[in-house]
């Protein structure tokens, strides 16, 4: 005699699969809310990831200021470089700057840079450090002013610029996150995944619907 | 006189008044020390960094001993047709992977790369380099400290699958910090047709290799 319908289990079964693949769904929703917001309400968290972008400057001009340009609305501040490197594991920074202030868009500019551009023995980049993780900070952009070499020791009276949007620096280490702002030119660091794994990959590929 | 008479000249005259010229332009007055034809105060950026941005102290140059002054790619040859040389020097740590599966991570103060994972795969960056100058020389610059060696490119792409090693090098060694140098090109750049590209791979994804640094030096056209 076969085993009459048993709505007792169906329901229990049911109801297990309906708890899994709710559980696989909030914490898939997490992963996207993580990378944009704090997981709790504790304050900021802060982090020490830093970006980078290759900057190209004419040899012997002279770098007068670096600019910063973000968006902050975090208790702490952002910080950016410009250094140089001699390709031995040494480095110069040659000038830096904080984002200041918590009320939204903002800029700064750095102090009087006063460097002749080397590019003989130096390497120069750009650098951001976000300090904290989410949307609360953003890196919109950088700018270095800088001044031509005239070719008889001076340099052109007019300025020149080198101004890159925020969005187009990486950072330094893989495991570092990143998202931008809706217009695109903006950057922020993300939270890291609450998983190592790679569940948290975006997609629903590492769902499953095996019921323990 | 109407209401709109009255209104406009009501505006006219708010605009004298405010500095604004009537053609709608902006009186411009510089406020920042970064724009043409300030005047003010100016404060100079101090000279020790209160925030390092690397994790090291900054070290002296350890270049002297290889007198790369007298390396042919820093000395200028006399020439009617090609200016002295001028270079597109790239820091290793802003070199990326080719493929987001890749690892990497930076070292030597934040200056140098190293991948993990496969030791074929290959980071690379945008050569931005003056249409019609003449490419001679590619310089390498590693932190090696591995049996095998790892290898640079300059490469260009014609945006239809094709590609041309333009010239490559090599570090060279497994003593740590050091420099090599490509032989001889005289490639002139083409940016009409082709995109330029440095390469490198690092042939042991372990820390025992890093890139520290490419260095091209090229001639514009006299």
């Amino acid at each position: 005699m076969t085993r009459p319908f048993d709505r007792n289990s169906r329901l229990r079964s049911s109801r297990i699969l309906g708890s899994v693949l709710w559980l696989t769904v909030a914490l898939s929703m997490s992963h996207f809310a993580a990378a944009q917001q704090s997981p709790d309400s504790s304050g900021p968290e802060t982090t020490n990831d830093i970006f980078n972008l290759h900057l190209d400057l004419p040899d012997d001009s002279r770098v007068d200021y670096l600019r910063i340009y973000y968006y902050d609305t975090s208790a702490v501040d952002s910080r950016a470089w410009l250094t140089s490197y001699n390709d031995a594991g040494g480095y110069i920074d040659r000038t830096t700057l904080t984002s200041a202030g918590s009320t939204g868009y903002g800029t700064a500019l750095s102090g009087f840079v006063d460097h002749v551009v080397d590019n003989i023995n130096e390497s120069y980049t750009l650098l951001w450090r976000g300090n904290v993780y989410g949307s609360d900070m953003r890196l919109c952009g950088l700018r270095i002013a800088y001044r031509l070499s005239d070719g008889a020791g001076g340099y052109s009276t007019s300025l020149s610029y080198l101004h890159v949007a925020g969005s187009t620096l990486r950072p330094r280490d893989s495991e570092t996150g990143w998202f931008p702002d809706e217009s695109g030119g903006c950057l922020s660091v993300a939270y890291p995944p609450l998983f190592e794994d790679g569940f948290e990959s975006g997609n629903t590929l590492a769902w499953t619907l095996t019921v323990p | 006189m109407t209401r709109s008479r009255c209104v406009l000249f009501l505006t006219i005259g708010l605009m004298v008044c405010a500095g604004i010229p009537a053609n709608g332009e902006e009186r411009y007055q510089t406020q920042f020390p970064d724009e043409d034809g300030y005047t003010g105060q100016i404060e100079r950026s101090p000279g020790v960094i209160a925030e390092p941005s690397g994790d090291m102290p900054s070290a002296a140059k350890a270049w002297e001993a290889f007198n790369l002054e007298n390396e042919p790619d820093q000395k200028n040859v006399d020439s009617p047709e090609w200016s002295d040389f001028h270079y597109v020097h790239v820091a290793g740590s802003t070199l990326r992977p080719r493929d987001s599966a890749v690892e990497w991570l930076d070292m030597g103060g934040g200056g140098c790369i190293s991948v993990r994972g496969d030791a074929s795969d290959i980071v690379n960056i945008h050569l931005d380099i003056p249409h019609g100058s003449q490419i001679e020389y590619l310089r390498i610059y590693y932190y090696d400290m591995s049996s095998a060696d790892s290898i640079a490119w300059v490469t260009t792409y014609d945006d239809e699958g094709g590609y041309s090693d333009v010239v490559d090098v090599y570090s060279d060694g497994d003593t740590g910090y050091g420099t090599a140098l490509s032989n001889l090109v005289t490639h002139v750049v083409d940016g009409s047709s082709d995109s330029y590209v440095l390469n490198w791979r690092s042939m042991d994804a372990s820390s025992s290799m890093a890139l520290c640094g490419l260095r091209v030096a090229y001639r514009l056209p006299d």
